[in-house]
């Protein structure tokens, strides 16, 4: 079933309909939440506010028009939303790697600490550059959706994502192999 | 390192999306939806009230606003004064100033003159 037809469900009232929604876009909207609000605490709260707000506004929704992008507007806003009222807390957390996924202790320390810088570098770049580098090199979406996510024009989105890639990649100039050994 | 240019604006970095991704995903996605669930369960008939309301307000609020323009219209329609052409045909015709008096104007009684008038064309 399309997620449009999901949505028409949804609009009728079916609990069901909305609830694989969520599933279909749960990572997405936690991570890029997270791109915003650095606590992940915080974003899952976020996230959480934006599916809410989806669900109130459901009625909103052109059924011809993509799901993905509409979603991910209100789950921004929301994060921003949240980030204002909240004093931002700079997270100190690592990242949560699946070491259980990584048998050597040693390259799961590495990586974790790849990603600590990954994260610093991200948090150091305005909201707006952090959210379109998520955007478009973590979900694929396209220029044109980004800009109807933010609301900026399209030219903004690319000057943003080249920005904010250049941006981290400098700042991570110094990991030279991004990629995890092969064990 | 692979040294993907920032100039590269068609494709996304997928070197650097894996590192993203890796570090903005949150565990237990199934847990998260469960909570979301939860908390629409919670609202209850308020959220998904909200969400037949979106449609459901506006048209009981226009079948209301119609409701009262037609009964408005008929309460007009019942009270309107009787239009003069329903009206007793010799009534109503008022004796003016310079005008010919009527003999059944039921106003004033006939003048003298009148009388006078109407019985001197029977002779």
């Amino acid at each position: 079933m399309t997620d449009a037809e999901l949505a028409r469900r949804t609009q009728q009232g079916d609990r069901d309909a909305f609830g694989e929604l969520v599933t279909r876009y749960a990572a997405q909207a936690r991570r890029v939440a997270r791109a915003v609000l650095a606590n992940a605490e915080d974003a899952d709260d976020a996230a959480q506010d934006g599916f809410l707000s989806a669900l109130q506004h459901i009625d909103r929704y052109d059924p011809a028009r993509p799901f993905g992008p509409w979603l991910m507007r209100i789950v921004a806003n929301a994060a921003t939303d949240r980030r204002r009222r909240l004093r931002v807390r700079r997270t100190e957390e690592l990242s949560p790697v699946a070491a259980s996924d990584t048998p050597d202790p040693a390259i799961t320390a590495d990586r974790r600490a790849f990603l600590a810088a990954l994260e610093e570098a991200l948090q150091t770049l305005p909201e707006r550059q952090r959210t379109a580098v998520v955007l478009f090199d973590v979900e694929g979406y396209a220029h044109a959706e980004i800009a109807e996510i933010l609301k900026v024009p399209e030219g903004t989105v690319r000057s943003d994502v080249f920005h904010g890639r250049r941006a981290l990649r400098e700042a991570l100039a110094a990991w030279r192999d991004w990629k995890e050994p092969e064990v | 390192m692979s040294e993907q240019s920032p100039f590269d604006q068609q494709r996304p970095d997928a070197q650097l999306g894996d590192a993203l991704r890796q570090l903005l995903s949150a565990s237990d996605n199934a847990a998260f939806v469960r909570r979301v669930l939860a908390e629409v369960d919670a609202t209850g008939a308020a959220t998904w009230w909200g969400v037949l309301g979106g449609w459901a307000r506006p048209a009981i609020a226009a079948a209301l606003v119609l409701f009262a323009l037609v009964g408005f219209w008929i309460g007009r329609t019942w009270n309107a004064p009787i239009p003069a052409s329903y009206e007793d045909p010799l009534s109503g015709v008022a004796a003016t100033a310079g005008g010919a008096p009527s003999l059944f104007d039921s106003s004033a009684p006939p003048s003298m003159d009148v009388l006078l008038a109407v019985s001197g064309g029977h002779n």
